[in-house]
């Protein structure tokens, strides 16, 4: 009776446990903001020109939490980033986050929309520009 | 008389020049969205983990009307383009509009590679 009532109240814990192991993380759509721009050339104000039919890209600046919970994803600093320590700069690919006492966190990366490519949203070296 | 219709002149090219310049500028603009950082497949997430981390974006409005219309025609004959859903895909990047529910775009990234990624599962 008791070695019955054992085998029960375990299997009870363990489906329990299960149960709240599995609610620990939900899937979720959250809510951000950004800015983005879409141009032709390269992203800067400086090499950007207008888009045209064959030359269309966008680009996407996060700011705030997310870019601050990205540049967490995505793992250790970049060796050697900014000349100047304290920017710390995190690369996977196109996708940049970096991060400045300053100004805080903020990922940057474009897509051409003609390819539909993954292509860079800061041009070389901007990342470390004041 | 004739100064003065050299400077007219001037300042008509100088007013069409400022105005022609003005048509495009390279101005971040802003915009809003959903976003989630998962593990596993969109069909299937999973907590993110080590191995398998990945975010997907979702947009509306205005940002998504642009993209959807830089992003050239139409695919026919796929998933998600019935009961007058429009969509354009160029690599992993998806565009669609459909009359009632507007503009919308998806798209992702793995977050250990930073390679681009569907941000739908159709």
């Amino acid at each position: 009776m008791l070695k019955r009532f054992l085998v029960t109240f375990t299997a009870l814990l363990c489906a329990l446990a299960v149960q709240n192991a599995s609610a620990v993380w939900d899937y979720v759509h959250r809510k951000f903001s950004g800015t983005y721009v879409i141009y032709g050339g390269y992203p800067s104000s400086e090499e950007a020109r207008a888009p045209t039919p064959g030359d269309s890209k966008i680009a996407f600046n996060l700011t705030g939490d997310l870019a601050k919970e990205m540049f967490e994803a995505i793992g250790p600093d970049m060796k050697g980033g900014c000349a100047t320590p304290a920017f710390r700069v995190r690369q996977r690919d196109m996708l940049v986050c970096r991060y400045r006492p300053k100004d805080g966190y903020r990922c940057n990366f474009a897509f051409d929309l003609s390819t539909g490519l993954s292509v860079g949203g800061l041009i070389g070296g901007a990342v470390c520009q004041e | 008389m004739r100064k003065s219709l050299a400077t007219i002149a001037l300042l008509a090219c100088g007013i069409a020049l400022a105005q022609g310049a003005r048509v495009w500028a390279f101005d971040y603009r802003p915009f809003t969205g959903h976003y989630s950082i998962y593990g596993g497949g969109l069909g299937d997430p999973v907590a993110p983990s080590k191995t398998s981390k990945n975010i997907a974006f979702w947009i509306t409005g205005p940002v998504a009307k642009q993209m959807f219309k830089a992003m050239g025609p139409d695919l026919k004959d796929v998933c998600g383009a019935e009961d007058g859903n429009h969509i354009r895909q160029r690599a992993e990047v998806s565009c669609s509009f459909h009359p009632k529910d507007g503009y919308h775009c998806d798209f992702g990234f793995d977050l250990i590679t930073g390679k681009s990624i569907g941000g739908s599962i159709c």
